[in-house]
């Protein structure tokens, strides 16, 4: 594929020509340069794996906005793992997850988050103790003190979302 | 059929056959059901096997052993964050309104100026409980007497709280006329035209050419003499400056920057470049040099303080 190799001498010499000053514009963003360096290589890499990005009139502007996108992320997992050790440690002092399962949990809290983003607080409730406790519908109506048809109602909005999120 | 409806429909779908199958009193018959629907088209086939890679993730808390009530707080909490990100709650907010002017003036049978200068806010208390609220660098006239709410907004920005059983209020911009009866409305005073925000009543607006549009509860509209807007939905958050702070859901930068411009003295200059940033947070107005900084911190730009009196605000 000719294609191909044109594409990715293309992003080879954009990250030659570039890497450098998004690093740089970066680290004025970011607490550690380790991660400006890390968001700035994710960039390199998602516009390598998106066909036909060649050529762009603005290599910079289409760097920055694919970083910034990438910033958010970074940050919006910081504030839900913040989040979520609060949570922890306000039920308990003494538990702690290891390592190995934070990093687990901060991924499905991300892409949980993703997929119920927007929706009220009463159907991410409804939702979760759908899929996380495996309650009935019965149950959940029980646990939140809402009617049976708030729950189905609540449960279709969720699944909605979900699927919208879900689409390719 | 085009193919957003397509997609549109099949999602309508699937999430009925979810949630009947979710409830825990599906058939099994209902079960085969809905595994022929999702043979039928790759496409539903392609839908549901994202879907079903997507809920995986509720699994790790299930294998953690954490339950959905920590999970429900963490997102929500979170989400809290996210709209108070770069926020000044505290101490600092509730500052504001006793060091400001926010001077309580009992009007009643006078006709009044009354201007606010940079950073400074009025409340007035008309005898009927109805309050008006100017914002900062706002010049309007008032006419109030037993028969006549009358408000000459000339620039600047006015919020309304009329009190039950109030008279009619009327408000006069440089572009026609806004009559309110019983509500929270939001005017204000743009470079040509006028804009007018309905919160829980009608509003009628009549502009100078004769024009005349009834703007429904919960939109907003802006008109120059003859010509209206497409009304769009108004938040009552954009009267968030009444309490001193400056609430935005997902708008663009420059309106940030608009609403710190009669809070500053001097030169306030955006790149149009940036302008479009979407900002999300909760900004204390009275604190506005704290407001840019954290805008730096939270976005790709920089602020250049040329002088304490020029800034700019650039891409970073």
């Amino acid at each position: 594929m000719p294609g191909a190799d044109t594409h990715n001498e293309y992003v080879g010499l954009l990250f030659r020509s570039h890497y450098a000053w998004l690093c740089n514009r970066l680290r004025r963003h970011l607490d550690s340069p380790a991660s400006a360096e890390d968001i700035a290589s994710e960039t390199f890499v998602q516009v390598l794996t998106s066909p036909g990005v060649v050529p762009i009139r603005q290599p910079r502007a289409l760097l920055t906005t694919i970083a910034k996108r990438l910033m958010f992320q970074l940050w919006r997992r910081r504030d839900l793992e913040r989040a979520y050790l609060d949570v922890l440690r306000n039920d308990s002092e003494e538990f702690a997850p290891s390592p190995e399962d934070l990093a687990q949990m901060l991924e499905a809290l991300q892409l949980i988050d993703h997929l119920l983003n927007g929706l009220p607080s009463k159907v991410k409730a409804t939702f979760l103790l759908s899929q996380v406790e495996g309650l009935t519908y019965p149950q959940i109506a029980a646990a939140l003190g809402i009617s049976l048809r708030s729950v189905n109602d609540y449960m279709g909005k969720a699944f909605k979302r979900c699927l919208q999120a879900s689409l390719q | 059929m085009s193919d957003s409806t397509h997609t549109q429909q099949m999602i309508e779908e699937a999430s009925r056959w979810l949630v009947l199958l979710r409830s825990g009193t599906a058939t099994e018959a209902q079960g085969r059901a809905f595994r022929a629907w999702r043979a039928q088209d790759p496409q539903h086939e392609n839908l549901c096997a994202n879907l079903e890679k997507n809920l995986g993730a509720f699994q790790v808390p299930v294998a953690q052993g954490i339950g959905s009530d920590v999970l429900h707080r963490t997102l929500q909490s979170s989400s809290r964050r996210k709209l108070l990100q770069g926020a000044l709650v505290g101490a600092g907010l509730m500052v504001g309104a006793g060091v400001l002017s926010s001077r309580l003036m009992p009007l009643s049978g006078l006709t009044a100026d009354v201007h606010t200068g940079t950073g400074t806010r009025r409340r007035l208390l008309l005898e009927d409980g109805t309050e008006l609220f100017l914002n900062a660098r706002s010049v309007a006239d008032l006419e109030v007497d037993h028969d006549t709410r009358l408000v000459r907004l000339y620039s600047g920005e006015m919020f309304a709280r009329l009190a039950r059983n109030a008279r009619p209020l009327r408000v006069q911009t440089s572009n026609g006329l806004i009559q309110a009866q019983g509500a929270q409305l939001l005017v204000r005073q743009l470079e040509t035209r006028s804009q007018v925000m309905a919160f829980d009543a009608p509003v009628q607006i009549t502009a100078l050419d004769g024009g005349h549009v009834q703007l429904p509860a919960g939109r907003q509209i802006e008109f120059d003499r003859g010509h209206f807007s497409q009304p769009r939905s108004a938040q009552l958050s954009e009267a968030a400056w009444v309490e001193g702070r400056l609430e935005l859901h997902d708008r663009p930068l420059s309106e940030a920057i608009d609403a710190l411009r009669p809070y500053r003295s001097g030169i306030l200059r955006l790149d149009p470049r940036i302008a479009g940033l979407r900002v999300s947070g909760l900004f204390n107005l009275d604190d506005s040099d704290l407001v840019l900084d954290t805008l730096e911190r939270a976005l790709p730009i920089r602020i250049v303080r040329r002088t304490a009196l020029w800034i700019n605000v650039v891409a970073a």
